[in-house]
């Protein structure tokens, strides 16, 4: 850990944040000015509403800014950040380059859920929630709870396994999703779109349902940041040292599965940014996972905002699936960092 | 209190294969111990069953007068270092950093690191020589290097007992006794028990007080190295022909193996 300015560091990244936060909320189909958009903004903030008047303008521009551009940035931004939050607790406890939010079942597990509730028809709502949801909820934690429970060997849960018994129940229930699909044609396109994600019609409910989840699961797991970095040194070693192995690995394991479950209930599947935004926020901060882990939240966080800009206005008014664009844009650039500074991840 | 390690009766078994059996012995503190024996003897398990990385099927080890399961993760860093046989980081930390990491044991969960943390880093970083190499990463270091910031990080967790696991396996002589100097000292001077896995005999007969020489899971002999080191110890073990004699120019005992070849 070279001796980085931690404040330093984050100021920038929240000032970046916060410019790409406001930015994606101005740019959008229907044509609302810069200045406009900034006072209907900061009318939401306290303290500063009272200097701001926006009784002159149109209310369906208000209405779009408030009830639908600005939960939708919100959204994206929260599940940028937990998903990049997570992808960097799963590669450092399990050791693997290739670990991402999903690695141990969870994509699949929801896939498969969300794709019943498409079939079945299902249009009933829970806490604002849509059957869909709640179901890839169910189904993300069902898929985890088996994977779990196949690698844990004598109370220990061993990395080889858990890693195994995650692709192998992925494939199971991706199986049973495909069969779904061929059962019943026409819900193809529907549940194509939804494994490739989206923040499509989503709005302050959801933004309510994610914003606890997320902060409280990193907020644990940045509490072991710590024992992150001397696991990384091998999990014999960490237990000379002083770590509780099995209990971090176990503890990490459940937040972060809770934290995924709910982000893909709200967003669907989106690839890509787990796996891609750790790596990058390590290739520039280094290791040290008290950096790493606010670092790829943020940065996770930024990317989706964008990512999920572009989706809805490079061929408004038709949306393209969020998932599509951070891997059109995440493999490359993360391809240039990679041979330009030439490290090994 | 004694912090003397004693292990009784113990047996430990990777599936049904038995690779400990029945082990009784007592490392007096203040010794450096060697253990000896040929490949798929069980030192490197031994070993892992006194830092309690692996628990024993059968039989206790003691740490002091407590059975060693009975210490907190954290309570046995602060009693053991244990420097493994490979280390290999692939990530970028400085062996600053690595070293830092040593302090772990007596840091809580919501605490960083205090001055008196940093200076204990500062001050077994000079003793091992690595003090230089800590801007340095880790992955950029030649394998002494690395071997002295790891066993540097394990001295940082101010052990009473430090176990090392072939640590001169991967070096060149001048490495290997740069290591096993820096052992000594830190065992004259800090009273640090050091209990050694070793593959080289004559090594272990010129830097221990005593020796233990394992065959099979079973312990042969535990004694001072002439006790130890005599032709009929060794070939029951080793299976094969050798010399043993006193080394004039080291005056420690000295093995020759011979070969069976005749050509």
């Amino acid at each position: 850990m070279k001796k980085h300015n931690y404040f330093k560091i984050f100021s920038i990244l929240l000032v970046i944040v916060f410019i790409t936060i406001s930015i994606s909320v101005i740019i959008g189909v229907a044509n609302i000015t810069v200045v406009d958009s900034m006072k209907i903004i900061f009318n939401k903030v306290p303290v500063i509403k009272k200097y701001i008047n926006i009784s002159g303008m149109q209310n369906s521009h208000i209405s779009i800014i408030q009830n639908i551009r600005l939960p939708r940035v919100l959204i994206s931004f929260m599940v940028g950040y937990g998903l990049s939050i997570v992808g960097v607790a799963f590669q450092g406890m399990l050791k693997n380059p290739m670990a991402d939010p999903f690695i141990v079942g969870t994509s699949s597990g929801a896939a498969l859920g969300a794709s019943i509730a498409i079939l079945l028809k299902l249009n009933n709502t829970f806490l604002g929630m849509g059957a869909v949801s709640i179901f890839a909820f169910i189904g993300a934690l069902l898929a985890t709870l088996i994977v779990y429970n196949m690698s844990r060997i004598k109370g220990k849960v061993a990395v080889t396994t858990l890693l195994l018994a995650g692709v192998a129940t992925g494939q199971f229930f991706t199986a049973i999703m495909s069969f779904i699909m061929t059962l019943s044609t026409k819900d193809i396109s529907k549940i194509t779109f939804w494994t490739l994600g989206s923040f499509s019609g989503r709005g302050w409910d959801h933004v309510l349902i994610a914003v606890v989840p997320v902060l409280v699961g990193s907020g644990i797991i940045y509490i072991f940041a710590k024992d992150l970095n001397i696991m990384l040194l091998g999990e014999d070693n960490a237990k000379n040292m002083g770590v509780d192995t099995e209990h971090t690995k176990k503890i990490i394991l459940i937040t972060s599965v809770l934290i995924t479950a709910f982000l893909v209930s709200i967003s669907g599947i989106i690839g890509f940014v787990g796996l891609i935004v750790p790596h990058i926020t390590r290739l520039i901060f280094g290791p040290d996972h008290r950096i790493l882990i606010p670092a790829s939240g943020l940065l996770g966080g930024i990317f989706l905002v964008i990512a999920d800009t572009l989706a809805r206005t490079i061929i408004a008014p038709t949306e393209v699936p969020v998932g599509i664009i951070t891997a059109l844009s995440g493999g490359p650039f993360f391809i240039y960092l990679l041979r330009k500074v030439k490290r090994t991840v | 209190m004694s912090k003397s390690i004693k292990v009784e009766k113990l047996v430990f078994s990777y599936n049904k294969n038995k690779i400990l059996d029945n082990i009784n012995l007592e490392f007096i503190e203040g010794n450096i111990i060697t253990i000896i024996g040929p490949n798929g003897s069980g030192k490197s398990t031994l070993l892992k069953n006194i830092a309690s990385t692996l628990t024993p099927q059968e039989g206790t080890v003691f740490l002091g007068n407590k059975e060693l399961k009975k210490y907190s993760l954290k309570e046995l860093a602060r009693q053991i270092g244990v420097v493994p046989q490979n280390t290999n980081i692939e990530y970028d930390f400085t062996a600053y950093d690595i070293v830092l990491m040593g302090r772990n044991p007596y840091i809580k969960r919501f605490q960083i690191e205090s001055e008196a943390d940093i200076s204990i880093v500062e001050e077994v970083m000079k003793k091992t020589n690595t003090w230089d190499l800590k801007d340095r990463n880790i992955n950029e270091l030649s394998g002494g290097e690395c071997q002295r910031v790891v066993i540097a990080r394990a001295l940082a967790q101010e052990p009473k007992i430090i176990l090392l696991d072939e640590p001169t396996a991967a070096l060149d002589m001048h490495h290997q006794i740069e290591i096993l100097d820096l052992l000594k000292v830190l065992n004259k001077q800090k009273n640090i028990t050091v209990i050694i896995a070793l593959h080289d005999i004559n090594l272990a007969a010129r830097y221990s007080n005593k020796i233990l020489l394992l065959n099979k899971g079973k312990q042969v002999i535990m004694g001072n190295p002439e006790n130890v080191i005599t032709k009929k110890n060794l070939q029951l073990a080793y299976k094969i022909n050798m010399i043993v004699d006193k080394n004039k120019y080291t005056n420690s005992l000295q093995v020759i193996p011979l070969s069976n070849l005749k050509i």
